[in-house]
């Protein structure tokens, strides 16, 4: 870019906020998503105040059930192991930060470079499929490879030095009939020059069977 | 002044199709990815119904247009405020809605700066209010509004220059 296209493209900047953020529209997907949900009076999936009686009676009941009940007798629920230097194999903990192992890789493709991935592994319950939606980080790139799920770990640009970079790799665990049952994050995070991962659960139907 | 009478019947989709789009915009330049604008959009299209139900009406279309547009930054601004991103920036999915490079690199800037002044300058230039009317959407004193878009427009101009 020239210093006269530069000076043009500054003094347009605010002007072409319009026409550029405009751009931004629901696709089909999202419309029909938002529209069946305030017919049906859904809000939105994820809880920001948690009620503080019901968490606590929920920890009890759990923390009864966990007292009384043989480990056999709770049902399978989904399990992300994440690639780890020090474990090898290490099955993510709801909460838990864990700093993955970055593997030298290159991609095959002209002009992408990823000099490092990080693998995930992923179990799901029988009955149950999952589904992913992906926020990138910067050049980032999260891709399925047979069992395994992939973080392509782009350099981090100049700009970003210092930055700690943070996206979400989101899980819907979806039955047979493709109904969203469970949701489940991947925090990733790169922070001077290390990967991290921290496993949420975001949300729950009530019919989804553990 | 005529009086709106939003009817509790007022379909979901003529609601959406008036206003879903202008709701997303400003949903997703504050959250700065689809899915959590989708769920700002929904709760804030909720939260309508909910008014229009309890048979309290607008008095006018700016009137309504400027009530959802509040109902909808605050409701990012809580869950902004819930995800405590503050220090961690940078989540993007610019690419699926734009081809050209300075439309990625504009609004990426945009979204790169704080959520005070990503509001301002949207409502604003976008949506194309007026500093006293941001002001009483944002519950902010005019001299605010204005401060904030002058730092806002300087911050995205610093923000472009970086960028190249």
């Amino acid at each position: 870019m020239t210093e006269k296209e530069r000076g043009v493209f500054k003094e347009s900047a605010e002007s072409r906020l319009r026409t550029a953020a405009c751009r931004i529209v629901p696709d089909k997907t999202a419309v029909e998503h938002i529209t069946e949900g305030v017919k049906a009076g859904k809000r939105s999936r994820r809880r920001l105040t948690p009620k503080i009686p019901a968490a606590v009676f929920a920890a009890c009941l759990l923390f009864a059930l966990l007292c009384f009940v043989r480990p056999e007798l709770i049902g399978e629920d989904v399990v992300v192991y994440a690639a780890t230097e020090e474990h090898g194999w290490q099955k993510l903990v709801e909460g838990e930060r864990i700093l993955l192992k970055k593997e030298p890789f290159q991609s095959l493709e002209k002009g992408e470079m990823y000099p490092y991935t990080c693998t995930f592994r992923l179990e799901v319950p029988e009955n149950y499929l999952y589904d992913r939606e992906f926020v990138v980080i910067r050049d980032d790139h999260v891709d399925e490879e047979g069992d395994f799920i992939v973080w392509r770990v782009a350099p981090d640009r100049p700009e970003d030095a210092g930055r700690i970079m943070q996206g979400i790799f989101r899980l819907w665990i979806v039955d047979e009939n493709r109904e969203r049952q469970a949701a489940l994050e991947l925090e990733l995070t790169k922070e001077d020059g290390k990967c991290y991962a921290e496993l949420k659960r975001v949300w729950e139907s009530s019919g989804y069977q553990k | 002044m005529e009086k709106r009478t939003d009817s509790p019947d007022q379909s979901v989709d003529e609601v959406f199709q008036e206003y879903g789009n202008m709701l997303y915009r400003i949903a997703f330049v504050m959250m700065k990815n689809a899915f959590d604008a989708e769920d700002i959009v929904q709760d804030t299209l909720i939260k309508y119904m909910e008014h229009v139900k309890s048979r309290k009406s607008f008095e006018t279309e700016e009137h309504q247009k400027a009530w959802l547009i509040r109902v909808a930054v605050n409701l990012c601004k809580n869950r902004l405020r819930f995800y405590k991103t503050h220090p961690k920036i940078r989540i993007e999915e610019l690419a699926r809605y734009y081809e050209e490079k300075a439309d990625i690199r504009l609004m990426d800037s945009l979204l790169l700066l704080p959520s005070k002044y990503r509001e301002v300058l949207l409502l604003h230039y976008v949506e194309g209010y007026q500093g006293k009317e941001i002001a009483r959407m944002l519950k902010l004193s005019e001299s605010a509004v204005r401060k904030r878009l002058e730092r806002g427009r300087g911050k995205l101009r610093a923000v472009l220059d970086e960028a190249e």
